[in-house]
C-alpha cells in the first residue's frame, strides 16, 4: 500500500489519468473500477481562504491552485522481476505528475499516514 | 428447518478476514478488505476506531520528562531525549508496552543527534530477531511481528557498542489492519444486543478539524471551551459552546467549499442552552434547529433534518441537502428556541452553553459512520467483502439464499449479494437496484437471464429479511414472512463456488448492513421460507 499525491494542468488530465486505470462495465452498463486503489480528487485546492460576510455570502474570493490535484492511495502496485526482486513504481504517467510534501499535506487517508507510506 | 451449508452471523472477525459460522472449517470464511482506518459503534455504544493502526503503547515517546523508562548503564533522559554516549553489552532503555506474541506493531522512532555506532529499536526477547537499526540522523519506521520468545518490552539499545547519540519521539501501534466492523445499532439511546456487518463506500470527511473547535471561527460572539465533557467516544474532548455576552451571533463557522449533494453532522448535547442551529451559505434560508431536550427536530428550511439519540445525553444531528452553490461557511450556532429563526442575534453570559463533537461534511447524498480529522480532510477506504465458500459447499441443484439487511440510502445505485461462478455468467444475485425503494433479484444461467423480479417497499434503511428460492422452473421470493413474488419458468445456475458482497463480477458492491446470510443446499419448504424471514 502506497500513498501518492498528484497536481494535473486542469481536471481534465486527471479525469483521463484515473480512466486509464483498470475498469470495467457492468451488467447495467454502469462503469465500474476493476483495481483496488482509492483515489481522492481533491481538485483545485484553497491556497487563500476566501473571504465571505454575515450572510456568507463571498466578498473576497478564495486564491485557488491552478492545479487540479488527486491523491491516491495505491493498493497491490509490486512487481516482482524473475530473480525475484520486487518493485513497485506510480502506474504509468503518473509519476511526472507527482509531489513529494514534506508534511501530510491538505488530505489524508485515516489512521495511514502519508509520510510512512509515501512511494 | 434444515441446516444452512453456508452461515455468517457477524460475531468474528480478523484481519482482512470475517468468519462464518458455518462451515467452521475456513471454506465459508469471506475475505475482507478497507485499506484505512474506520469507527463503528461498539458494544458499548461509544464510536471506536477499527484498523489501521491501535492507539499508542509507549508512555513518554517524547521523552518529556526523566520516567516511565527502565534505563540500563550509560542511558540518560534529559533534553527531551533520551541519550547513550558509548558502552559495552549492548544496553538499553526499556520500558513495558504491552506487546502481545502473535501481532505486528508499527514502530517509528527519530535520531535527532549521532556521533559514532549503531542504534536500534526491536521488541524485548527479540535481539537479533528482528530490529530497526539507525546510523545517521532521521526518521525510522518499521514494522516487527513479536514472536513467542518477545516478552512485552520495547527496547532502544546501543546496537554495536559504539553508539553515541540522542533518540526522540518513539511510537509503537498495533497494526490491526483491514479489519471489518460489527456495528452496533443504538436505538433512541439504547445499544442494541446484536451487530450487523457495516460496509460503506469511500468517503470524505470534509471538516478539518472535526473535534478541536477551538480551530474554527466565532461568528460572531460564541466562544470554545476545549474537553469539557466525555464525548460519544468516552473519552473527554467534547467542546462547549459558549454564548458571549454581546447581543450577536452566538455561532462557530468553518470555510468549506463544496457544492451538490451534501450531507453533514454533528453529535450534541445540552447544556444550559438545548437547542442547536446549523446553516451554511449556500442559501440565505437554509437552516436546521435541533432540540436537545427532546430528542426533536425542530424548524427547518431547504435541509432535510434528523436527530438520532445516542444515549448518554448526546444527539447525532444531520442535514442532507443539495447545495446549488458553495457551502462556503459551516456554522453551528446556539439558539433559544426550537422555532427560532435562522441566525437570530442575542446575548449570552460567556459561561452558559451547549457541547459539540465530531463535525462531519461529505459530498454525498447521505451521511456515512464518521470520520476524525485533525488538521486535514480525511478519506475512509472503501470496503468489500467477498470469496466465502466453495463448489462443495454450495447445490447448483436447487436451493435458498437467504439474508437479513438494510440500505444506508435509497440511493438509487445497484448494492448485490451474490451467489455465483465467480463470473456473471452464473450467479444468483438479490438487493437493491437503481429505482427508488425496490429490491431486485435476478439469476442467470450460461449468461442467459432466467428470472427478473423487482419489488417496492415503503423504505430500504429498516431491517428487512429476504428469502430467494431457485429450483428449475420454481423460484420464489420472500420478504419478511410473506411470498412476494414467483416466476415458474427458469433453468438454474451451474458451478456455484463464491458468496459475495457483489454482483459475483466485482461490481455493484453490497453497501448496507448485514446480521444475517445463509444459504441452504435445498429448496426449503413455503413454510419454512415463512418462518425463516419473520420479522
Amino acid at each position: 500500500m502506497k500513498i501518492s499525491k498528484y497536481e494535473f494542468s486542469d481536471e481534465a488530465s486527471a479525469l483521463s489519468k484515473i480512466a486509464s486505470l483498470p475498469h470495467a462495465t457492468d451488467e447495467d452498463g454502469n462503469d465500474y473500477a476493476t483495481h483496488s486503489h482509492t483515489i481522492v480528487k481533491l481538485g483545485h485546492i484553497v491556497l487563500e481562504q476566501g473571504e465571505y460576510n454575515e450572510e456568507g455570502e463571498e466578498t473576497k474570493a478564495p486564491v485557488l491552485s491552478d492545479k487540479y490535484s488527486v491523491d491516491v492511495l495505491w493498493k497491490d502496485l509490486e512487481e516482482t522481476d524473475e530473480e525475484g526482486n520486487v518493485t513497485i513504481d506510480h502506474p504509468y504517467g503518473w509519476k511526472s505528475k507527482a509531489l513529494d510534501l514534506d508534511d501530510e499535506g491538505v488530505h489524508g487517508f485515516l489512521g495511514v499516514k502519508y509520510q510512512d507510506n509515501k512511494m | 428447518m434444515a441446516t444452512p451449508s453456508l452461515a455468517m452471523i457477524p460475531s468474528a472477525y480478523a484481519d482482512s478476514k470475517l468468519y462464518s459460522l458455518i462451515p467452521n472449517n475456513g471454506d465459508g470464511d469471506f475475505t475482507f478488505n478497507r485499506d484505512s482506518s474506520a469507527t463503528r459503534i461498539g458494544q458499548n455504544g461509544l464510536i471506536q476506531t477499527v484498523g489501521y493502526f491501535g492507539s499508542e503503547l509507549v508512555t513518554n515517546g517524547d521523552f518529556a520528562t526523566d520516567t516511565d523508562w527502565t534505563k540500563e548503564t550509560g542511558w540518560t533522559i534529559s533534553g527531551g531525549t533520551a541519550n547513550f554516549s558509548g558502552g559495552t553489552g549492548n544496553k538499553a532503555i526499556y520500558q513495558a508496552a504491552g506487546i502481545t506474541n502473535g501481532k505486528t506493531y508499527k514502530i517509528q522512532y527519530q535520531v535527532s543527534s549521532i556521533s559514532a555506532g549503531q542504534v536500534a529499536v526491536r521488541l524485548g526477547g527479540m535481539a537479533g530477531v528482528d530490529e530497526i537499526t539507525a546510523t545517521t540522523i532521521g526518521n525510522y519506521t518499521g514494522y516487527i511481528t513479536a514472536t513467542g520468545s518477545a516478552n512485552g518490552n520495547i527496547h532502544i539499545e546501543d546496537n554495536d557498542n559504539n553508539f553515541v547519540g540522542s533518540v526522540d519521539n518513539l511510537s509503537v501501534k498495533e497494526v490491526l489492519g483491514d479489519q471489518p466492523r460489527l456495528n452496533y445499532d443504538i436505538s433512541n439511546g439504547v445499544v442494541q444486543s446484536c451487530p450487523s456487518l457495516l460496509l460503506e463506500p469511500a468517503s470524505t470527511n470534509l471538516v478539518p478539524y472535526s473535534e478541536d473547535f477551538s480551530q474554527w471561527t466565532s461568528d460572531t460572539n460564541a466562544s470554545i471551551t476545549s474537553n469539557s465533557i466525555i464525548s460519544p467516544d468516552g473519552t473527554q474532548n467534547a467542546d462547549k459552546l459558549i454564548a458571549g455576552s454581546s447581543t450577536a451571533r452566538q455561532a462557530i463557522k468553518f470555510n468549506l467549499t463544496a457544492s451538490g449533494d451534501i450531507s453533514a453532522y454533528v453529535f450534541a448535547k445540552k447544556g444550559e442552552y438545548t437547542v442547536i442551529q446549523l446553516t451554511d451559505a449556500s442559501s440565505p434560508s437554509a437552516f436546521a434547529n435541533f432540540d436537545l431536550e427532546n430528542g426533536l427536530v425542530g424548524s427547518t428550511d431547504t435541509y432535510t433534518a434528523n436527530i438520532e439519540n445516542y444515549g448518554n445525553g448526546w444527539f447525532k444531528c444531520s442535514i442532507t441537502y443539495n447545495s446549488v452553490g458553495s457551502i462556503n461557511s459551516f456554522r453551528l450556532s446556539i439558539t433559544q428556541s426550537s422555532t427560532s429563526a435562522r441566525l437570530v442575534n442575542f446575548a449570552g453570559n460567556n459561561s452558559d452553553g451547549l457541547y459539540i463533537y465530531g463535525a462531519q461534511v461529505e459530498a454525498l447524498s447521505y451521511a456515512t459512520s464518521y470520520i476524525p480529522t485533525n488538521g486535514s480532510s480525511q478519506t475512509r477506504a472503501a470496503e468489500t467483502c467477498f470469496g466465502a465458500g466453495t463448489s462443495s459447499t454450495f447445490n447448483s441443484t436447487e436451493g435458498v439464499l437467504y439474508c437479513e439487511i438494510s440500505a444506508l440510502s435509497d440511493d438509487l445505485t445497484y448494492r448485490l449479494i451474490s451467489l455465483s461462478d465467480g463470473t456473471s455468467n452464473n450467479r444468483i444475485y438479490l438487493g437493491f437496484n437503481s429505482t427508488t425503494n425496490t429490491i431486485y433479484f435476478v439469476s442467470e444461467a450460461g449468461g442467459v437471464t432466467q428470472v427478473l423480479i423487482t419489488y417496492t417497499v415503503t423504505t430500504l434503511t429498516d431491517f428487512m429479511k429476504l428469502a430467494v428460492k431457485y429450483k428449475v422452473n420454481d423460484y420464489s421470493l420472500y420478504l419478511n414472512g410473506q411470498e412476494v413474488a414467483t416466476d415458474t419458468l427458469g433453468t438454474v445456475p451451474s458451478g456455484l463456488n463464491s458468496l459475495q458482497f457483489n454482483s459475483g463480477a466485482g461490481s455493484s458492491i453490497f453497501y448496507g448492513n448485514t446480521k444475517d446470510v445463509r444459504v441452504f443446499n435445498e429448496a426449503l419448504t413455503d413454510l419454512q421460507l415463512q418462518k425463516l424471514t419473520t420479522l
